[in-house]
């Protein structure tokens, strides 16, 4: 290596005196290569957490997206109180709230129940969705086989099941020969018509893991609601058709349903909004925090690195203070002596710099893989890293080198 | 004579470069110079008042026992240390104390060569990679420096070993190693610091019959530190030191620099 490195800087860049003070503290890191190690361990660190501030955030906020968009984007989601006494959102006002909301392209009014699943490999608790035909247009869904629930199954009361990817796999060991089986759905017998494609991990709850059954079934079948009662339900969804419209639109929904049920003025709303943008700007500020977090473990890392490099920088000086005088003698000039300890110090940073890179990426490609993220680390921050790197490797460098650099010849040479 | 002492002094000019204009005239020349450590009580006289001269291509042995000065003197003459008093003008450069701190290193770097008792060498380094050091210094390029080390290590016979590393030889062998180093810049002036002081006699006259030959042939000033009065014999100028002053200035025809040669 040491070879290369003077071919380089003294053959093809013409810089004799370059080569030679990265040559000895390519020599001076390797006579020591347990202590050169243990001294890099606070830069492989930082550079790796900043490898990890990029490469997960990048990761988590794509994921974000990702999930936005196939939930549906431009989204307000409605649900009622948990407060029993109180009054429910209701399957009409979705209709309603359609028909009169400006700029309002779908609504999908759902029920929530937790089942138990039975199917012919196993049973699990999961969570069942009464839906109806529009939900699955939010967030544009497909199916890998089968179909989605029609409105002909709804209005028919059709104990038909569509199953999330992962429920499938759950119940029959294999998506593939669900559709056409029969199910258990809290001891209820439902026909599979369709399986989900996967939908990745879930920000909004288990999407993969759930059962969708028509909106009058679960009702009727899984919540015990008698037919002709009131159409109560947990949730609305209501799309509009841009950002500008959503924003509009979460007054006029507050509005609508205060109006609609009857909401006194001064009392609270019966129900909760949240909309796909705010979910996305909490999720963007919580990420801010942990990044935040990593950046603080990264810039203590980075100190701590330095601080370790500078201590043994002026350890190899002391160590070699009869050196420094012999060069001296020999016609080093200080700038050579301040350039020789200062490319030991950059050398073992930029060092610890490249495995940290390294290590950050290794974990981020491996969070990347387990949470089903496309996590990747863009050539910025590999800069930035080796960059950061062998920055730090000229802070810590500078006093040691200095020092060594203002020895007296004649002094250093006595030294024993 | 102004106190110095420091490496604050104004920058001097550049050091002229060796070359033929600097065979003429003294090579060295010490003015009232005093080097004194430490302060009050405890201050040391290690050079009191010293005014000498030597010439152009003299071979001259620095005498005296431990604790004379002579190898303060050494360190100033090379431009290592500074006086307290005086001026040290080497080459007819300005005084060693007016030079900066990178213009001393350069002075040593192009017009003189030292060489040390214990040899000096860098262990993890080959012979000619030791050798070529102060070629490196000096910014010279590759084929230049692989030819000046070549040359230089066949002057003192240590071609062959050029690629063994300094454990790998004997102590003989490693001091020439060392007078190669030496003059492989072309210097106009050898600073040899006991160079025998580790040898047995036979190898320690091999060395001083290299040194010879270089002030002969090369015309290269030579100056010699020992306490061993049979070495100091063989130099053509005796300059004796004693309690830091210079006690005594012999010299000497048929020796090595004298007059008759």
């Amino acid at each position: 290596m040491s070879l290369i490195i003077g071919f380089v800087f003294d053959r093809i860049l013409g810089a004799p005196r370059l080569a030679l003070s990265i040559n000895l503290a390519w020599r001076s890191a390797l006579q020591a290569p347990a202590r050169s190690v243990l001294t890099i361990l606070g830069v492989v660190i930082g550079v790796a957490s900043v490898v990890l501030i990029a490469g997960l955030g990048d990761g988590a906020r794509h994921a974000v997206a990702n999930q936005i968009q196939a939930m549906g984007p431009d989204m307000i989601m409605v649900s009622s109180s948990h407060e029993a006494a109180g009054p429910r959102l209701r399957a009409r006002h979705a209709a309603d709230m359609r028909q009169r909301l400006p700029g309002a392209v779908r609504t999908a009014p759902q029920i929530l129940v937790r089942v138990t699943a039975i199917g012919p490999v196993r049973a699990f608790d999961t969570r069942a969705i009464g839906v109806t035909s529009d939900y699955f247009n939010l967030g544009a869904a497909r199916t890998v086989s089968g179909r989605l629930i029609t409105r002909q199954d709804e209005t028919g009361r059709e104990r038909y099941a569509v199953l999330g990817s992962e429920a499938a796999e759950r119940l029959f060991g294999s998506g593939g020969v669900a559709v056409g089986r029969q199910i258990q759905v809290n001891r209820v017998p439902f026909t599979v018509i369709g399986v989900l494609e996967p939908r990745g991990a879930g920000l909004f709850g288990e999407i993969d893991a759930t059962i969708f059954v028509p909106l009058p079934t679960a009702a009727e079948r899984l919540r015990g609601v008698r037919p002709g009662a009131p159409d109560q339900v947990d949730v609305i969804s209501i799309q509009f058709d841009s950002s500008q419209s959503l924003r509009a639109g979460r007054g006029a929904v507050t509005g609508y349903l205060r109006q609609t049920l009857r909401v006194r003025e001064g009392e609270a709303d019966p129900f909760s909004l949240v909309s796909t943008e705010e979910f996305a700007e909490q999720t963007q500020a919580l990420i801010g925090i942990v990044q935040a977090a990593l950046a603080a473990v990264a810039a203590v890392s980075l100190v701590v690195g330095a601080v370790g490099v500078a201590n043994i920088v002026l350890v190899s000086v002391g160590e070699r203070t009869r050196e420094i005088g012999l060069r001296s003698a020999l016609g080093a000039t200080p700038s050579d002596i301040l350039r020789q300890f200062l490319a030991e110090s950059v050398l073992l940073c930029t060092a610890g710099g490249l495995i940290g890179l390294a290590s950050g990426y290794a974990i981020v490609w491996a969070a990347g893989a387990l949470l089903g993220w496309s996590a990747g680390v863009s050539p910025l921050y590999v800069a930035a890293a080796l960059i950061g790197g062998a920055g730090t490797g000229v802070i810590a460098g500078v006093a040691p080198a200095l020092r060594a650099a203002a020895l007296n010849p004649v002094d250093a040479l006595r030294a024993l | 004579m102004p106190a110095t002492g420091s490496w604050s002094g104004a920058v001097a000019a550049e050091p002229s470069s060796p070359g033929a204009s600097h065979r003429q005239g003294a090579a060295l020349v010490f003015s009232g110079v005093s080097k004194i450590y430490g302060q009050g009580a405890s201050a040391v006289h290690a050079l009191d008042n010293v005014d000498l001269t030597i010439a152009r291509g003299e071979f001259v042995a620095i005498y005296g026992r431990s604790g004379s000065g002579k190898s303060t003197f050494l360190n100033l003459a090379g431009a290592l240390d500074l006086p307290t008093a005086g001026a040290v003008t080497v080459f007819g450069a300005p005084p060693t104390h007016t030079l900066s701190r990178a213009d001393a290193a350069r002075l040593r770097n192009r017009q003189i060569g030292f060489i040390f008792q214990q040899y000096n060498l860098f262990a993890r380094f080959t012979v000619a990679e030791n050798v070529e050091t102060p070629l490196v210094y000096a910014g010279l390029g590759a084929a230049d420096r692989s030819r000046k080390v070549r040359e230089a290590l066949a002057l003192v016979g240590l071609e062959e070993l050029a690629a063994r590393r300094p454990a790998e030889l004997s102590g003989g062998q490693q001091q020439r190693v060392a007078v190669a180093r030496a003059i492989v810049t072309g210097p106009d002036m050898v600073l040899a610091d006991e160079p025998t002081g580790a040898l047995d006699d036979d190898t320690g006259g091999a060395i001083l019959d290299h040194l010879q030959s270089i002030n002969r042939t090369l015309g290269v000033s030579v100056a010699l530190v020992t306490h061993d009065p049979g070495i100091a014999e063989r130099a053509g100028r005796v300059l004796t030191f004693r309690n830091g002053r210079l006690d005594g200035d012999e010299r000497r025809s048929g020796a090595y620099g004298g007059e008759s040669t």
